[in-house]
């Protein structure tokens, strides 16, 4: 017999407690028979997930038909404004990154939490002000190949002995952002919470890095692949959901934090303002908030949850900080996204400008 | 010119750029039989095992299929569009022609992911839902120049002396066009369809707005493969990829009879 892995698993048991529950589900979700709504995913291992296990038993326990479309943060909230008019997308999901700008365009609504059971679990920081939640919570930092010794600083990659061994996360990526923050907190001196105000005065520090850079990558998992084959020592940076399958799975590969901190990647969920069948896209968030959904999704995913409330294996828990109060403990830091999208397209200038010189 | 008349520096240099383009192509094909459960360059060990995982995930199947369909159809609303535009772009001199060329030949020119979100935005004013057909005009729309381009060239390749002799003859317009025209403009009417079958089939950034999880091509797919997977499935479906591109060529060339290298030259 095939031993089972810990995604089928985690499939197998989503389902079977849906099951012994389906009548009463049924008969308790009749206003929602035949109604039909859109929802933009993420691709990868989440996108995955989300359409084989939860999309199929939502269907089955609602009777309605959820369609899923795969992308990504900046393409999923330029679908909202190309749609804004007559509104195809119930339900999106985005990086927390994106939700300023949604809200202030008017593409998402303020969620209904009181028809959000769920919610009540979820972590006061991963409410957004009301116009999003989370979904699942990974680490950025770096990755590097099992093969060298990670340095215990990010200012010790400037050292010449990391000379074309650098894998540097490409400006259009977000977590560009949090290598900018990294470069002026050590240029200043500061926390992140203070140097990411200082990035403007950062991009000497940054071009003192390009001797180190073997290439820039936009594609996480291929570059953590790479990374694993030892085409390069170390990644800087990329989020714990892209590296760690490759990890659990036994690749060469894994991540290290260094002392200064780490970063938050925040993967969220967002109701689109006037998109179809309100109520059944807000069914359908506080489905993706519900403890054993949350669970299966984490574990599936390697990500840690945005509610609490959750027991893990200590197999799964090696690859998530979990929960709040072991983010806090971790120094998890999430960015200031109005003031780092206020100036994020003339960073990103300043960055293309070093890069391709 | 025959064989023996060529340089051997002019051989040489002809085997390095066939090898440089060639390569790319390769690495994905050795990957494909690497015996490890990551994506390795150079293979190690040999294994068939991700060719059979992929040819039996009903995945694949499906998004293979699906993009199988949607380039059938986008080619052939291609053609229905381009052919009589092309002729009558050769043929006939009206007010505007540089204009209507320029706007056929603009999907070229534009870039791809600004048409997609173009249409996408379009098809949503106009509260049009069905996801396949807005798949296949959002094809059709970069296939067609690839029609146009090709068709043209032949139409203007076409002898009217001898459309002329024929009628002189007392051959009926139909018989004109299907027994002297048709035969010197079918070779660009195929380059055409072929082309556009490919740009169809490979298209990803117009995809990429328009499609929906229960319509998703095989470009999206392997994107979203590339995301979540890291064992060599990926560099099996490419493989699989390259070879259906290559039972393409030989298919045109053994049941239409016409060389893909004389078409694209």
């Amino acid at each position: 017999m095939t031993p089972m892995n810990r995604r089928t698993f985690g499939k197998l048991a989503l389902g079977a407690t849906s099951f012994l529950a389906a009548p009463a589900i049924l008969t308790r979700n009749a206003w929602a028979q035949g109604k039909e709504i859109q929802v933009g995913i993420w691709g990868g291992a989440q996108g995955e997930y989300v359409r084989t296990a939860i999309v199929p038993q939502f269907e089955a326990d609602f009777g309605c038909t959820v369609i899923t479309e795969e992308g990504f943060t900046l393409a999923n909230v330029e679908k909202m404004r190309a749609t804004r008019t007559n509104p195809q997308f119930s339900v999106m999901f985005i990086d927390d990154v994106a939700i300023p700008i949604a809200r202030d365009e008017g593409l998402i609504a303020e969620l209904p939490l009181d028809k959000m059971p769920a919610a009540e679990m979820l972590f006061d920081r991963f409410n957004f002000g009301g116009y999003g939640t989370g979904l699942a919570i990974s680490v950025a930092s770096l990755f590097h190949n099992t093969g060298i010794t990670p340095p215990d600083s990010y200012g010790d990659l400037w050292d010449p002995k990391w000379a074309g061994k650098i894998k540097l996360v490409s400006p259009k990526n977000t977590p560009s952002v949090f290598f900018l923050i990294v470069a002026a907190a050590l240029k200043t001196g500061k926390p992140f919470a203070e140097a990411q105000y200082e990035i403007g005065n950062a991009f000497d520090k940054v071009a003192e890095l390009k001797p180190n850079v073997l290439n820039i990558f936009d594609n996480g998992p291929v570059a953590v692949g790479e990374v694993a084959q030892g085409q390069a020592d170390i990644g800087l940076l990329e989020l714990s959901k892209y590296v760690y399958p490759y990890t659990a799975q036994g690749a060469p590969v894994t991540m290290s934090f260094p002392k200064e901190g780490s970063f938050a990647g925040n993967n969220s969920q967002v109701l689109v303002k006037d998109g179809p069948n309100q109520d059944l896209a807000v069914a359908f968030m506080n489905r993706m908030l519900e403890s054993d959904v949350q669970k299966a999704f984490s574990e599936f995913a390697l990500t840690a949850p945005p509610v609490g409330g959750i027991e893990f294996s200590e197999e799964a828990s090696k690859y998530m900080v979990y929960p709040d109060t072991a983010m806090d403990s971790a120094g998890l830091f999430t960015p200031d996204w109005e003031f780092v999208n206020a100036n994020r397209s003339a960073w990103t200038e300043e960055l293309n400008g070093i890069f391709s010189a | 010119m025959n064989a023996s008349s060529v340089s051997l520096p002019i051989r040489l240099l002809v085997v390095l750029l066939l090898v440089v383009i060639m390569a790319p192509l390769a690495v994905p094909m050795l990957m494909a039989v690497s015996d490890s459960p990551f994506l390795t360059f150079p293979p190690q060990g040999f294994t068939l095992r991700w060719f059979e995982r992929v040819l039996l995930s009903r995945e694949a199947q499906a998004s293979f299929l699906f993009s199988l369909q949607l380039a059938c159809w986008s080619t052939i609303v291609a053609l229905l569009l381009g052919v009589p535009a092309a002729a009558a772009l050769v043929r006939y001199s009206f007010p505007g022609r540089s204009a209507i060329i320029g706007l056929m030949l603009s999907p070229v020119i534009v870039p791809l992911i600004v048409t997609g979100v173009a249409l996408l935005q379009m098809f949503s004013s106009l509260g049009w839902g069905d996801t396949l057909t807005q798949l296949i005009i959002g094809h059709a729309v970069v296939c067609l120049p690839y029609v146009v381009r090709s068709v043209t060239a032949s139409f203007m390749l076409v002898n009217r002396d001898l459309e002329d002799a024929a009628a002189v003859m007392g051959a009926p317009p139909y018989k004109v066009l299907t027994r002297v025209v048709w035969p010197q403009v079918r070779p660009g009417i195929l380059a055409g369809a072929v082309f556009s079958f490919v740009v169809s089939f490979d298209d990803y950034p117009i995809s990429m707005w328009l499609a929906d999880g229960r319509h998703f091509p095989l470009p999206l797919y392997l994107h979203g493969l590339l995301e979540r997977s890291i064992d060599p499935s990926i560099a099996a479906i490419s493989t699989l990829v390259i070879l259906f591109a290559l039972l393409l060529v030989i298919v045109i060339e053994k049941v239409f009879g016409i060389s893909i290298a004389r078409l694209a030259t």
